[in-house]
């Protein structure tokens, strides 16, 4: 017992109270997290393996969701939008959040009112945002439509389009990039003036100082949040469910809707618990991917090279 | 590259080009243009759809989508008739590039007719060789023309004008027309008299018509087309009321640049211009009605006739009080065993409104006889309640052909409403009234509100508590709990999305608020993290005193830690609004009864329902849904900006 307590830095009574007071402390949280996290996702991981319906108890059926699932052309459907829609989206949005950023960190006149410009829409609720844009992506009379008229293009037909609702849907998630803007000029302004003049009397051009400077101290920070982006888009829901249900042709089913229609509407929880784990499986590698990657294109400081 | 190797010239240049592209002027410029190229491009990305919003959501249904598109909400520009509630319609034309305002006075329609002194060379067509008529206009001559394919290869452009013996046509050559053509008014070519006219063999239909005092004989080809009548706006002011029946037709006479048919009334001077037949509703203001209506026995009162009081036409009869004089009265409203009356020297403010001018009614009832009150908008700004009294009739509305300036003849297409800015709110108003699944908007904010504030109250309570232990208290274990705690910052929320609808059904909290704001109550990983890290940045020197005082962890964290975290403390306020604001699935799936519901489902509702009728009311909700996060953006950008810097930037 005393050894235990030496280990663990206890020997005094104060170190033990204050030890007893963090526990207590952190309680709510803890509780949260085993009542709310751990248990409903052992839960979910053991209904994935049987046939639920809310109402009669569980059955055991072993891996036939799984079998079911890996057979299913919604699935697959599903899986190949998802993956498309963040393929878009995430190299779509960090480009333009980076090129925003970059200006914006540059010391041009009203600074705070341009961030604000491009900060709002990422606020805004994206069951009014998708409101906004299904009236934007009107085919005849919409305000997208209509600017391409403009410049001689004849608009498609937008979200009633098998071919081009997903893109739409792409363009309108990089309508919401304020937030990876702010980052990134945060980003921008931590890195260290000294830089950028020595690399001034190295005779580098703005480029070079782009290249070299800025995008080496900035990658870890894109790393992060393009980390943060695969997660958010392999989850989307809120506009797909709302602009298209899915539609035209399951051209819009995202994964997330296709797990809340086998859910919820369906009521088939073993089956959706399953495609959660797949999801969630899909998650962690494309994460473990990209962090596994980022050893060759994220700059740490630390590292010695 | 070995740059010695180059010929010398090759080099200068080479090293010009260098210095100029590393000098400070070119660098500059490039990348000015190059950012403001990029911020223009931007801007108008994300500020074009939300300007677009919020001026279509003061925009009446109609405006929202037009083409061409109106930016900026308008009202349509009206002018009142006279002193009356009726407004006439204003309309812009543009005349020798000067852009008018305009009222409609009348139609005319138009025809082109042969002078058929002047008409020769008859020709016969099989009719199986002409084409379909197409009204073409050659030398300012509208003209209905035919290709006429002559049996010898020839294409000749014809008229018509009759059909012949064998299917066989009538026609001429328009070279033969030139000069021959006239184009009248409709009216005009009507009021001639008939004649048959001789031309050869064939014989048509025709008028003798009297232009410019010569008498000519005219064949009316077509086409005819139809020409509005337009004048100056301040005519309506002179408009006047007058019955049907006393108006007589007076022919037509020139009116500025134009012809009209004018009229003559019965006991006045003058001729008129007609400028509608429209209901009109005789009146009374409802002050006036209530001071001085009678309900009197039929048995008191003569037979109803008619009467004329204020010039208008109504029934009236004589009235016989007990013990007194006999006086004439208007009936107001009759019945069979009594009536409304009121005598005729009190109704004062008897006058006719115009039908579409009055709105809202209501019923009232004076012993137990039913009224109707309504209210009569007499300009723009003005309202007031009147009693409609007897029934409603046509009233012609003339204008003295003195009064009218600047008449003249357009081509309807060229006629566009005429419109000034306005800002209206009924989108907003119409929106809050709207029944959505068996409730209203009001509710929905209500609910949000609600979750809102028991999810703040969550939130501080706990985070604060937990932040505070993991920035200050020692104990084994921290470390792996709080790699625990990031670690579930990433966690993908559809894993257990399953099974926590299951816990929040065994504990029967479906379809009530609770699965929505209890687990703010066991703390939030982000906002415990971004605390902590606040905390971190705190003296402990500043807790050190109170412990020595004997204060304990609770009383240092209200007295000491607090205090000094407000701006976290706000930043934690700030993203619950917002999450628990912006929030949809967990709502949309716990939630089945439509007075529960938050904003964002409330609005999907809305948009189910109403997304292809009420355009303005649905951007209205949503720019209503957007507007408390707008707003706490605005006064709190601050705290946004670095909660957000804190999640993004690894630490």
């Amino acid at each position: 017992m005393s050894f235990l307590l030496r280990k663990l830095n206890l020997e005094s009574p104060l170190a033990r109270r204050e030890a007893l007071s963090f526990y207590i402390l952190i309680a709510p949280w803890l509780i949260g997290f085993l009542v709310f996290l751990a248990y409903p996702m052992l839960r979910s991981l053991y209904l994935s393996f049987t046939s639920y319906n809310l109402l009669s108890p569980p059955e055991w059926v072993g891996l036939r969701n799984f079998e079911r699932i890996l057979s299913d052309s919604d699935f697959w459907q599903s899986l190949k939008v998802t993956l498309l829609y963040a393929l878009g989206s995430v190299p779509g949005g960090t480009l333009i959040a980076l090129a925003l950023a970059m200006v914006l960190a540059q010391k041009l006149r009203g600074v705070n009112v341009w961030r604000t410009i491009f900060f709002l829409p990422s606020i805004l609720s994206s069951i009014a945002v998708a409101v906004l844009w299904s009236f934007i992506f009107r085919p005849k009379d919409g305000l997208l439509n209509m600017v391409l008229g403009w410049v001689g293009i004849q608009g498609p037909d937008w979200l009633l389009s098998e071919q081009w609702a997903l893109p739409a849907m792409i363009i309108m998630s990089w309508w919401s990039v304020g937030g990876q803007i702010v980052i990134y000029l945060a980003g921008l302004k931590g890195i260290p003036e000294v830089l950028y003049e020595a690399a001034e009397i190295d005779g580098a051009t703005s480029w070079a100082k782009f290249r070299f400077v800025t995008i080496p101290m900035l990658s870890p920070t894109i790393f992060f949040n393009v980390v943060l982006a695969i997660i958010g888009a392999l989850q989307v829901f809120d506009v797909g469910f709302v602009l298209t249900r899915g539609g035209p042709n399951n051209a819009t089913l995202f994964y997330m809707l296709n797990l809340y229609q086998r859910a919820f509407q369906m009521t088939q929880m073993g089956y959706a618990s399953a495609l959660a784990w797949i999801l969630f499986i899909i998650i962690m590698g494309i994460t473990l991917l990209v962090v596994r990657s980022s050893a060759v294109w994220v700059y740490y400081e630390s590292e010695v090279r | 590259m070995d740059v010695s190797t180059r010929p010398p010239s090759t080099n200068r240049l080479l090293s010009r080009w260098q210095i100029f592209r590393t000098s400070k002027t070119w660098q500059n410029t490039l990348r000015y243009a190059v950012s403001y190229f990029i911020l223009l491009l931007g801007s108008a990305f994300m500020l074009f759809p939300m300007l677009w919003m919020v001026s279509s959501s003061f925009k009446p249904n109609w405006q929202i989508f037009t083409q061409p598109p109106i930016w900026i909400p308008q009202h349509w520009e009206d002018v009142r008739a006279g002193n009356t509630n009726k407004v006439i319609s204003m309309w812009q034309v543009t005349v020798n590039d000067q852009t008018k305002k305009v009222i409609q006075i009348g139609l005319r329609r138009y025809t082109t007719v042969i002078n058929a002194a002047l008409l020769q060379n008859l020709q016969t067509a099989p009719a199986a060789e002409v084409s379909a008529a197409t009204a073409t206009t050659l030398d300012g001559q509208t003209l209905n023309i035919r290709q006429w394919a002559t049996s010898d290869g020839k294409t000749l452009q014809v008229v018509a004008l009759a059909k012949g013996d064998n299917d066989t046509l009538v026609v001429v050559d328009v070279n033969d027309l030139k000069g021959a053509t006239l184009r009248l008014p409709l009216d005009v070519v009507n009021s001639g008299t008939s004649a048959s006219i001789e031309i050869g063999e064939t014989s048509f239909r025709g008028r003798d018509l009297t232009i410019d005092g010569n008498t000519i004989q005219v064949i009316a080809i077509g086409p005819e087309s139809q020409l509005q009548v337009v004048g100056a706006p301040d005519i309506a002011s002179s408009t006047r009321l007058a019955t049907p029946e006393s108006l007589a037709d007076a022919g037509f006479a020139p009116v500025g640049e134009t012809e009209l048919p004018l009229v003559t009334i019965a006991d006045q001077e003058g001729q008129y211009v007609v400028l509608a037949q429209e209901t009109w509703q005789p009146v009374i203001n409802e002050d006036e009605f209530n001071a001085n209506v009678m309900i009197v026995p039929r048995s008191q009162m003569t037979e109803p006739q008619p009467m004329t009081v204020n010039g208008i036409i109504i029934q009236g009869s004589t009235y016989t009080p007990e013990n007194g004089t006999p006086y004439p009265v208007a009936i107001l409203i009759s019945g069979n065993v009594q009536s409304a009356v009121i005598a005729v020297d009190k109704a004062t403010t008897l006058h006719l409104a115009h039908l579409g001018g009055l709105t809202s009614a209501r019923g009232s009832q004076i012993n137990r006889i039913p009224f109707r009150v309504q209210d009569e908008y007499n300009d723009g700004t003005s309202v007031r309640s009147v009693a409609l009294v007897g029934d409603p009739r046509e009233m012609a509305q003339v204008v003295p052909v003195s009064a009218v300036s600047e008449a003249f003849d357009v081509s309807p297409d060229q006629l566009q409403r005429a419109m000034y800015p306005e800002i209206r709110i009924d989108g907003y108003i119409n929106a809050l009234q709207t029944k959505v699944a068996e409730t209203r908007f009001p509710t929905f904010f209500r609910n949000s509100f609600i979750l809102v504030a028991l999810n703040t109250i969550g939130h501080i309570l706990s985070c604060i508590v937990v932040a505070y232990a993991f920035a200050r208290l020692r104990a084994p274990g921290k470390n792996f709990f709080f790699v625990i705690l990031l670690g579930t910052m990433m966690l993908p929320y559809p894993v257990t999305l399953v099974p926590i609808y299951e816990i929040f059904r065994d504990l029967k909290m479906v379809n009530t608020l609770w699965p929505l704001f209890l687990r703010s109550f066991f703390g939030n990983a982000f906002l415990i993290f971004m605390l902590r890290q606040f905390f971190s940045t705190i003296p402990r020197e500043l807790e050190e005193a109170a412990r020595i005082d004997g204060a304990n962890v609770v009383q240092i964290m209200m007295k000491i830690i607090v205090p000094l975290s407000k701006p976290a403390i706000a930043t934690v306020v700030i993203f619950t609004f917002w999450w628990t604001w912006n929030s949809f699935l967990e709502p949309f799936i716990f939630l089945s009864s439509p007075e529960l519901f938050p904003v964002s489902v409330g609005l999907n509702f809305f948009r189910d329902q109403y997304s292809n009728i009420y355009f303005d009311r649905l951007i209205a909700a949503s720019v209503m849904s957007m507007a408390p996060m707008v707003a706490i953006f605005f006064f709190a950008q601050r705290y946004f900006i670095e909660g957000i810097q804190l999640t993004g930037m690894k630490g």
